[in-house]
């Protein structure tokens, strides 16, 4: 059996294995007793959403800040740690460097090891409910996946122009910022682009904490029983999301092709 | 500086524990052009790579290596950035690190008017700001070759610029190194696959074989 079937068959056991240790009954999908009547209120107000104009305004706003100021901060942490993660920008350096690496890639997975929630139960408690909480907790694990993605694009982009540089004697330095970055800026791109996404999601689902962002209503109409609001409010994500990925499309075709 | 601008005595290359060329005595004079001949594999591609100094026992520095142009078969270039960074990139050699950020973030007028009039010599002046991945291979070789006239080197080094273009493409290339390497007064070494090519527009073939040097001779 070759490695790659082993692997395979090793993948759809465990799979097997979870579900059957789950000891999930197909009966239980089903709701019981309230949850009948609650689900055909939750589904039958789908048709009728209602909320405040205005409140739908400013927890889209927030979301949106919150979204935008995070990854900009995840963004330019990222980029630098990426730089000192990538086993390309060390090549040709003794033990010290590659300690320094390995130190970096710590730092950078000690980041994203912490979920965003997590971030912002430590950071309200230490912070308070302030803007700055919410932007620090997903800006931190978005740094550090962001930080191992980008490392890796670097080390994966093609080496052609970098070799051509060393023949015409460019320095070490010279040869991974002209040779081998600008080839991987549009995937770097890409991906963050991709991960901004992500930080709107994140940062509406932060308002289930307390801060004033699409999830804070969700959370407040449900609790209310107010379905109708609840949809309301889930429409205007469902439509930030797919507003933003047809822009971000958008962007990466000017940027990016 | 020496009469010769190649100087190579009885030299060997192992790469990995192998040996690649083996007993290599080769003599150039400054401004020769010399082609080198041989089967895929002869060692023609590790001959170059010894003479530019990157492999060997007579390793170049950098500042040396700045001396040399070299044209690589796959063109090498930064593919998604404008042909005038491809061609400002020919001196980073001769620059520290702010300098060569300074000429590729923001290069002054008197550098890409230098680097245009040498897109101009090439043939593709027009293609200045155009992203180089979206030329076609004849034209991303112009660059290369332009990237090389910027640079300023004493001698060219050309490692099958030719291979991958169509046999009028690939004349009009060779034609204008050739031109280009004697007008500078370079010393030009091409490796190629075309006899006819080669037989045309260098007086000198060296023929490569396992790693040897069979036969070295005027061209006649």
């Amino acid at each position: 059996m070759s490695n790659r079937a082993r692997i395979l068959l090793g993948i759809t056991i465990a799979s097997i294995a979870a579900y059957l240790y789950l000891d999930i009954s197909v009966t239980e999908l089903l709701p019981k007793g309230n949850g009948v009547r609650i689900v055909q209120q939750f589904a039958s107000a789908a048709l009728s959403p209602e909320a405040s104009a205005q409140n739908i305004f400013m927890a889209l706003l927030v979301t949106v800040k919150y979204a935008v100021a995070a990854i900009t901060l995840a963004f330019a942490l990222a980029l630098p740690l990426s730089v000192l993660a990538s086993s390309s920008f060390w090549i040709g350096c003794g033990v010290p460097c590659q300690m320094l690496r390995w130190l970096v890639r710590s730092f950078i997975a000690l980041m994203r090891s912490v979920h965003e929630l997590l971030w912002a139960v430590l950071l309200l408690a230490a912070m308070g409910l302030s803007p700055i909480s919410a932007v620090i907790a997903i800006a931190i694990p978005y740094a550090g996946t962001l930080a191992k993605v980008f490392s890796d694009i670097i080390d994966e982009s093609s080496l052609k122009a970098e070799n051509a540089l060393n023949s015409i004697g460019a320095s070490r330095w010279q040869k991974f910022f002209f040779g081998r970055l600008p080839q991987a800026i549009p995937d770097i791109l890409s991906y963050a682009f991709y991960r901004f996404e992500c930080a709107l999601r994140s940062s509406a689902i932060l308002g289930f904490f307390g801060f004033p962002t699409l999830g804070y209503y969700i959370k407040l109409e449900f609790d209310n029983l107010n379905y109708s609001k609840v949809w309301a409010y889930l429409y205007v994500l469902l439509a930030m999301v797919v507003a933003v990925e047809y822009y971000s499309m958008q962007l990466r075709r000017r940027f990016v092709a | 500086m020496t009469d010769l601008a190649i100087d190579l005595q009885h030299a060997n290359l192992y790469l990995d524990g192998k040996q690649i060329l083996h007993d290599i005595t080769l003599q150039a004079k400054h401004g020769e052009c010399i082609a080198l001949l041989g089967p895929s594999g002869a060692g023609k591609t590790s001959l170059l790579r010894m003479l530019n100094g990157v492999v060997g026992d007579n390793l170049k520095t950098a500042a040396q290596r700045s001396q040399i142009g070299f044209v690589h078969q796959d063109h090498s270039l930064v593919p998604n950035v404008r042909v005038a960074n491809n061609v400002l990139m020919g001196r980073l050699g001769s620059l520290n690190f702010w300098q060569s950020l300074m000429m590729q973030l923001r290069p002054d007028k008197k550098e890409l008017a230098a680097v245009h009039a040498i897109l101009e010599r090439v043939g593709i002046a027009d293609k200045l700001f155009e992203r180089t991945d979206s030329l076609s291979g004849g034209e991303q070789q112009r660059v290369a070759l332009a990237r090389a006239l910027y640079q300023l080197p004493q001698m060219l080094l050309a490692d099958e610029p030719v291979a991958s273009l169509d046999k009028s493409r690939a004349r009009k290339i060779i034609e204008l190194l050739h031109e280009t390497a004697h007008e500078e007064e370079w010393t030009f070494v091409v490796s190629l696959h075309d006899e006819k090519l080669a037989r045309e527009f260098f007086p000198r073939i060296v023929r490569l074989e396992d790693g040897r040097i069979v036969s070295d001779g005027d061209n006649v």
